[in-house]
């Protein structure tokens, strides 16, 4: 089957947004390319939300 | 013919589909109507269609295949099971609580986040650090609130520990951290990092869990035993048996209520596209069959914006009501509002 269609313009701006995708990709290198990755690797999330004052 | 790595995970939002490369950590997003088209076909694409083509296999998501392969490659199971009875310990240390500390040697924990507070004393430090030097965890998270001012003495008496340490600093307080190990790491933390915990971990767990209820327990400084900090049940007191089992707590057939409550079930969030990757500590309470909350999220999914971002408007600025237990909106007023915000 041969797709024909066409990405909506809005759609794809969402989808493209580089302030998005960049705090993506700090998110990634941050765990990726340190050890930190390998020691949230354990159970990586927050656990902890400090009360809202 | 080409196909979807089998680690790449699709999940359909209100406005946009999340993809996530679970071996990259990377997510990237596409519009839904190429989800839909893309189910049609059983997410198989056909280089015919350059335009799809290129803009996947741009995003490193597609693996080429031939027709007599294509069964070969089966789906990834998405269930996952955590060998722990605990998977985190949450545990505020106090001059009270850290005297019960040994209680908790002989349990199925996975790993422990301790809190250092006002509560704090210079004898909790001590009983705390012969505590890490022999639990079995190999990671302890350590989390300073406002009020902790023996963080010094606290460094000093780490120095050799080495397991890995993970730092929350929300009080902002100097470290001064004599150690030269290299096995601490601060958490930074901003918005999305709060909400948002991109690994493989939670992805799985999220299908049949709340990734923030499953498997905690909070002890607090009076030795109060809560599945969380958030929620108000107490299921009795470290302080008060000599030994402490953690079975005894579960078989409370509300102490796991909170566990199994999956975004998929909850209102406004099973509309996000990243609701498999999320971790959410806002208490969801049940309105005739659905779950909601009364605090709004920091991220709008019905205009894909981050509250700190330009152009958010929050689900009450835009007449999205959910407290009758079902989801209320005017459809055609949103997506003017989400098409003005996206444009230009
Ligand atoms: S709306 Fe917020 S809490 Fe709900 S799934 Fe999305 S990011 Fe998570």
């Amino acid at each position: 089957m041969i797709y024909k269609i066409k990405l909506p313009i809005i759609i794809k701006k969402i989808q493209s947004t580089e302030i998005k995708e960049k705090s993506f990709h700090e998110i990634e290198s941050n765990s990726l390319q340190t050890k930190k990755h390998l020691a949230r690797e354990i159970y990586p999330r927050q656990s902890f939300f400090p009360e809202k004052k | 013919m080409y196909q979807f790595f089998k680690n790449i995970f699709l999940t359909k939002g209100f406005n946009r589909t999340l993809v996530y490369d679970s071996l990259t950590s990377k997510i990237h997003f596409f519009p839904n109507d190429l989800y839909d088209q893309l189910l049609l076909n059983n997410f198989r694409i056909d280089k015919k269609n350059n335009e799809v083509f290129e803009f996947l296999n741009k995003k490193g998501l597609l693996q080429k295949i031939s027709d007599d392969l294509v069964d070969c490659f089966i789906d990834l199971d998405d269930e996952i099971q955590i060998p722990y009875d605990i998977a985190t310990l949450v545990f505020e240390l106090s001059g009270s609580s850290s005297k019960n500390l040994y209680k908790l040697k002989n349990q199925n924990i996975l790993q422990y986040n301790f809190i250092f507070a006002d509560y704090t004393s210079l004898k909790s430090i001590e009983l705390f650090v012969d505590f890490i030097n022999e639990c079995e965890s190999d990671t302890i998270e350590l989390t300073f609130l406002n009020g902790f001012v023996y963080s010094k003495h606290l460094f000093e008496l780490i120095k050799s520990v080495k397991k890995i340490i993970l730092l929350n600093n929300f009080a902002g307080i100097k470290i001064d951290d004599p150690s030269t190990h290299k096995n601490r790491y601060l958490n930074s933390w901003n918005d999305i990092h709060f909400r948002l915990s991109i690994n493989f971990i939670n992805y799985l767990e999220s299908l049949k869990h709340h990734t923030y209820f499953n498997k905690k327990v909070f002890i607090n400084k009076d030795c109060e035993i809560k599945n969380s900090q958030e929620t108000k049940e107490i299921y009795g007191n470290l302080n008060n048996d000599n030994s402490f089992d953690i079975a005894k707590v579960f078989k409370n057939p509300t102490f796991k209520k909170l566990w199994s409550i999956k975004k998929e079930d909850t209102l406004v969030c099973q509309d996000c596209e990243f609701r498999r990757l999320c971790v959410d500590n806002r208490l969801p309470i049940k309105i005739k069959n659905n779950w909601v909350h009364e605090e709004e999220c920091n991220y709008n999914p019905y205009i894909s914006k981050w509250s700190h971002e330009d152009g958010f408007k929050s689900l009450k600025e835009l007449d999205i009501i959910t407290k009758n237990g079902y989801l209320e909106m005017n459809k055609e007023k949103l997506s003017l509002i989400t098409n003005e915000l996206w444009e230009g």
